[in-house]
């Protein structure tokens, strides 16, 4: 299980990404190595309800709350970790 | 008299006759027959307004109002109950995500009569939604539908359809939006009802099918956002699912009676067969079942009001647990009918009926392996340590003490995921620290929070879609039945009836609970003694088989 | 891989061959057939049955039929039944009344008999009463005597095939106090009786099964001549006792072919789906379903086969073996059922969507074999009743070596004939099943099969037969306790039935661990690796005590392949697993 330090700074794009790809590795059995971040969440069974799950323990990790459609909305982990590093406005 | 009682009493008695009668609708099975008269009935007396929020000139105010209604037909006839209701199921996600002017047409169309169908699986993709065949094409300011919905209740008889179509070329959880189509409307194209499908159950129901031919719909008929079809349609589905347990209510409430009265009547040397230890034991606990399966029923529509965000966790369990539960019963008292049970004709004919009637509302708008996965996928959070905060506690009342008014439905509330929040079972602590000394309830409650620890720890271990997660899920599932089971006791045993301050049928309720996740915990033989004493008390009033029994329409 | 098909399989394979594949619409017991029949409430068409000549396997060899072998007549009934369980129970209608001559009829009675089955004519018992049910003591109809040799008055209620039978054995009060003596069976022969004294009412509507003719008669001051009388005068309950117990053990046959069909269906279906993008069976929790089921169905086969060979080679067995098996095989059956039609989704339901809708005919179907023939609550209420005693007996046998069972349980081994003189209406000594577990679980200790089957199978196994005595012992315990409040005549307890259902598990867990090691020699791979034998003993124990476990995912694996493989190769769900009628074959 991820840490989940609240209250703490928004992570940089890198950090979540990294995060990332550990969590979907450790969901899915394979070899972080080989998680694409340009692939789809599909592309690891990871669409719909268990993409939203992700998306939960995700904001363990990051301390704040999340839209759980985000994941639905930015589909690889490039783009879901650029809008998150992104956002100038976190609500812990 | 509220809403259900009085209908109850305007449906007048179903073995002697009424609208909705036992006999008549035997022969309709037989004949696979849809019951028009029954419906138009349901809706001469205003049912169909129920299904309608007020604030659009309708009489839906509070869910758990709408789960008594349902019930009150559903113990009449599932077939009935089911093609009428049915119209609510297809409504809720544009109650929920529809623009004025949608939930303007919606409404008018169904206080008239009219009925509505929710077209979301196809033959080949079964509840799969996201990778739909049935697109919906963007041309001008419109929408050019094409495909084929399969196995939907209402799709012919239905004039509002409500159709998740495809809307992107991938795949995915945003490739479908969601559609109010009105077939009466002209729309350039094609919609035609496909083939009734033949069921082994609600064989008169109207199970079919539509297609669309390049049929044409406005901008304005798309529901929410394109691609947030799948979303809304998910969010539909907690509030339906909190609310079929209705329909089990019913089938098990006239099964029981049906089964003791026979039980009464029949003797075997020199003693009625309630008398003997095995079939008094069997109808005890189906009566201790019913009660369980009625608070959590209550208990999920009432947190549609109180925590909507929970409701993704809530619509599960009482999913999962309610026609399953049901099902089961109806097995275990098929032996004390022996071979009447096989019987489709004699005053015991109905029970055959609404036990394979039953059978189905397991598979309705969610399959078990479906709910078993959405528990399944909350899990990790839900079983992640929490201490009880103060405002789960000021909620207890409103979610348990079925006397506390309700707050208006916020749709706006409803999430996808509950973040792992569960108030029945956040608040167990409490629970346990008001129970009084000596209470048969402290030694199960206590088997339920030790049983917790050691799922969360056994959850870090387990892999994902595994059988042992499923059975996690199954497990967390009933615990959080139980639960229910115990908080509704306390909220509810100072409301002046003994039956309701006795023990006993939460102590039962709860062993049933813990046997079927996998605890074998018996019965005190004295608890089974005041439920069935209890039932049979119910049985003489006519009287419901509930917590809160209402009379029933008087024999004929 | 050798694969030994079973002598007993001759007359069935022959059978499998002649019918061809039932998912051809145009073959004799088609599903297509089947559920057409079962809409229209229609009585299937059995002429090719009668052509393959099913029916003389009724009718013993010394009268000039073909039944030798209990063991090939439930081979017969399970390739009907996995097509039709109507088309089986409507066509072995005759097997109770016919049992009941061969046990207990004259020379001239059973001649009658044969003659008619040869024929092609069928046979009905009456026994149950509208007001009466299963409580046959209470039985109201009555066979007084007349100068001429009996009257017989009053109503049956759900009787099989009434107006079609040529014969029916009625059940009749002979003393006007009844009790234990008090009841004969008489035939009704309806070539030697005057037709206005029997009247046949409604035909009764059923919820499966629907094409089977189930009526009620009721006879008018029928008269009988004397030889009408089955069995000596007051032996009516004695005899149906005894010979319930090879009757309902045949009931079996047709509910274990639907099982295959039910299964086989499954698998069908899940084999060409995908689910999120893989196929179904791909997901663990889908296969583990498969897996599962296949382990109740062996768990039944061997159930069923040891109860069917115990009508040869430990008759005196069946008292207790015949409603344990019964019980086990019903109850394992609709649970089996049910956790597939959560695999199978809406097409559990749908009447003509997948392999032609006959899965959901089959649900409405199993629950008639737990309701006839001595079904129930009050077979199971009797079983109870035997058990503390039985056990206590059992425990006391301190030499563990009981009557060999190699008879029953090495399937090699052919069949003495059937004597039923030796079956018992109550059981007596220790069970030599019971103390053949204690055996098998002490050679297992002691190293037993040790170098012939994997270590990790076989450590499995031994765990599972650890437990499986220790619940033997735990029953054991549980049943003394049972005697005190109630005394040793309260059958009725409802503990005493959940202690005969655990009972019921704990015979087919060791049958099915006594099959293996006295029949291994001619399993095959699959079948004497054991790999089965550990998952079926451990899903019998799960039954009894359940837990929470991890699976044993390379003992799962190797259960699904060998599932797939026999699907794929289109042989039964069996333990044997002889060949199916070829995918495709017409008749």
């Amino acid at each position: 299980m991820t840490e989940s330090p609240v209250g703490q700074v928004p992570r940089s794009q890198l950090e979540i990404q990294t995060w990332l790809i550990a969590e979907i590795a450790r969901r899915r059995g394979i070899a972080p190595e080989s998680v694409d971040v340009n692939a789809t969440f599909a592309t690891y069974r990871l669409e719909s309800l268990e993409g939203v799950n992700m998306a939960g323990a995700l904001e363990d990790f990051l301390g704040v709350e999340l839209e759980p459609t985000l994941v639905w909305d930015f589909p690889t982990i490039e783009k879901l970790s650029r809008h998150l590093s992104e956002l100038t406005t976190w609500s812990p | 008299m509220n809403a259900a009682e009085r209908l109850e009493l305007a449906l007048g008695d179903p073995s002697s006759g009424g609208v909705i009668a036992f006999a008549r609708m035997l022969e309709l099975d037989e004949l696979e027959a849809y019951p028009e008269a029954e419906c138009r009935a349901l809706d001469a007396l205003g049912l169909n307004a129920h299904y309608v929020p007020q604030a659009l000139g309708g009489r839906l105010t509070a869910f758990p109002e709408l789960l008594a209604l349902v019930r009150v037909v559903a113990r009449r006839d599932l077939t009935v109950a089911i093609a009428h209701a049915k119209s609510f199921l297809a409504a809720a996600p544009v109650w929920i995500a529809g623009s004025d002017a949608q939930r303007r047409q919606l409404a008018s169309l169904l206080l008239a009569g009219d009925q509505a169908a929710l077209c979301l699986t196809e033959r080949d993709h079964g509840s799969d939604l996201q990778d739909l065949d049935t697109t919906a094409t963007s041309v001008g300011g419109s929408y050019v539908l094409s495909g084929e919905k399969w196995l939907i209740n209402n799709a012919t008889r239905g004039r509002a359809l409500v159709v998740l179509a495809r809307t992107a070329s991938a795949a995915g959880p945003r490739s479908a939006s969601l559609f109010l189509v009105d077939t009466q409307a002209p729309s350039g194209g094609a919609i035609e009802p496909t083939a009734k499908l033949k069921t082994a159950g609600i064989r008169g129901a109207d199970i079919s099918g539509a297609r669309f031919r390049g049929a044409v719909v406005p901008v304005d008929a798309r529901i929410g956002p394109e691609g947030h079809g799948l979303e809304i349609v998910l969010k539909g589905l907690f509030v339906t699912r909190s609310l079929i347990g209705a329909l089990s209510l019913g089938a098990a409430d006239t099964g029981l009676r049906v089964v003791l009265e026979f039980a009464r009547s029949r003797r075997i040397r020199g003693q009625p067969v309630t008398q003997l230890p095995h079939a008094r034991a069997i109808l005890a606990e189906a009566f201790a079942d019913l009660l369980a399966c009625e608070v959590l029923a209550q208990t999920a529509a009432r947190a549609l009001h109180v925590v909507p965000e929970q409701a993704s966790v809530l619509s599960a369990v009482a999913k999962l647990i309610v026609p399953t539960s049901v099902d089961a019963s109806l097995r275990r008292l098929a032996v004390v009918l022996g071979a009447r049970h096989y019987l489709r004709e004699g005053a015991q004919g109905v029970f055959q009926k609404l036990a394979r009637d039953a059978a189905l509302v397991a598979l309705f708008d969610g399959s078990t392996v479906v709910n078993l996965s959405l528990l399944a996928l909350q899990l990790p959070r839900l079983a992640a340590p929490r201490s009880v905060d103060a405002a789960v506690a000021a909620r207890g009342p409103a979610l348990f003490d079925g006397a506390q008014d309700l707050p208006a439905f916020d749709a706006s509330r409803l999430a996808l995921v509950s973040r792992g929040r569960d108030d029945v079972l956040e608040a167990l602590p409490l629970a346990i620290r008001a129970l009084p000394a000596g209470s048969a309830l402290r030694p199960r409650v206590d088997s339920i929070a030790t049983a917790l620890t050691a799922d969360a720890l056994a959850l870090a271990t387990v892999a994902p879609e595994s059988p042992e997660l499923f059975a996690l899920a199954e497990r967390h599932a009933c615990f959080v039945a139980a639960a229910a089971c115990v908080h509704s006791w306390l909220a509810n045993r100072g409301a002046g009836d003994a039956f309701l301050a006795d023990e006993a049928w939460v102590v039962a309720a709860v062993s049933g609970l813990l046997t079927r996740a996998g605890i074998p915990t018996p019965v005190p033989p004295a608890c089974r003694e005041t439920l069935a004493l209890r039932l049979e008390s119910l049985a003489d009033a006519h009287r419901s088989f509930s917590l809160f029994p209402i009379p029933l329409a008087a024999r004929g | 891989m050798a694969e030994a098909v079973p002598s007993a399989y001759g007359p069935a394979e022959a059978l499998e061959q002649t019918l061809g594949d039932p998912l051809v619409d145009s073959n004799p017991l088609s599903f297509r057939s089947t559920v057409e029949h079962d809409e229209r409430e229609e009585r299937p068409d059995l002429t090719a049955l009668d052509a393959a000549g099913l029916g003389r396997h009724y009718v013993p060899a010394a009268l000039d039929g073909a039944l030798a072998s209990h063991e090939a007549l439930f081979w017969l009934l399970r390739s009907v039944g996995r097509r039709d369980v109507t088309a089986a129970t409507s066509h072995a209608v005759s097997l109770p009344a016919a049992v009941l001559a061969w046990h207990a009829g004259t020379p001239a009675q059973q001649a009658r008999v044969a003659e008619i089955l040869l024929g092609g004519g069928q046979l009905s018992i009456a026994f149950h009463e509208q007001e009466h049910g299963n409580d046959f003591m209470a039985t109201e109809v009555a066979a007084e005597p007349t100068a001429t040799g009996f009257s017989l008055r009053g109503e049956k209620w759900v009787v099989a095939n009434a107006r079609r039978s040529a014969l029916l054995v009625v059940l009749a009060r002979t003393a006007a106090e009844g009790g234990a003596r008090g009841f004969s069976l008489v035939l009704v022969d309806k070539a030697r009786i005057d037709p206005s004294g029997m009247e046949f009412l409604e035909r009764f509507k059923t919820l499966g099964v629907r094409g089977q003719d189930i009526d009620g008669v009721r006879f008018s001051d029928l008269a009988l001549p004397p030889d009408a009388l089955l069995g000596a005068p007051g032996s009516g309950f004695e005899l149906s006792l005894k010979c319930s117990q090879v009757s309902r053990t045949l009931s079996l046959g047709p509910l274990v072919g639907a099982l295959d069909t039910a299964l086989r269906s499954s698998v069908a279906f899940l084999d060409a789906r995908r689910l999120y993008g893989e196929p179904a069976l791909a997901i663990p929790a889908v296969r583990a379903a498969v897996v599962d089921a296949f382990l109740d169905i062996l768990l039944v086969e061997c159930a069923t086969l040891a109860c069917t060979r115990a009508i040869h080679a430990a008759p005196d067995r069946l008292v207790t073996w015949a409603p344990a098996g019964k019980a086990f095989v019903t109850e394992t059956a609709e649970s089996a059922l049910h956790d597939l039609s959560v695999l199978l989704g809406a097409r559990f339901y749908l009447r003509d969507a997948w392999w032609q809708g006959i899965f959901q005919k089959i649900v409405r179907d199993a629950p008639l074999t737990r309701v006839s023939h001595f079904g129930g609550v009050v077979s199971l209420a009797h079983l109870g009743a035997a058990l503390p005693a039985l056990y206590e007996r059992t425990a006391a046998a301190a030499d563990a070596a009981g009557a060999s069972l190699a008879p029953v349980f090495d399937l090699g081994r052919p069949l003495d004939p059937a004597d039923g003189t030796r079956l018992r209406l109550v059981p007596h000594g220790a069970d030599p099943l019971l103390l053949a577990l204690r055996t098998a679980h002490e050679r297992l200790e002691s190293g037993a099969l040790a170098s012939e089957t994997e270590p990790v199978i076989l450590l499995g196994i031994r765990s599972e037969v650890a437990r499986l005595r220790t619940e033997s012992d735990a029953l054991r315990a549980f049943l003394e306790t049972l005697r005190a409040p109630h005394g040793p005549g309260h059958g009725r307890a409802p503990e005493m039935l959940t202690a005969a259902r655990r009972h019921a598990a704990l015979f087919a867990g060791t049958a099915a661990l006594l099959f293996w090691l006295e029949s291994r020699g001619g399993l095959d791979d699959f079948g004497k690796a054991g790999a089965w034998l550990h998952l079926a003993l451990r899903r019998v124990r799960q039954r009894l005590q359940p837990a929470l476990e991890v699976r044993p995912v390379e003992e799962d694996t190797s259960v699904s392949a060998r599932v797939m493989d026999l699907f794929h190769r289109d042989r039964w769900f069996s333990l044997l697993a002889p060949p199916l009628a070829a995918r495709g074959s017409r008749r």
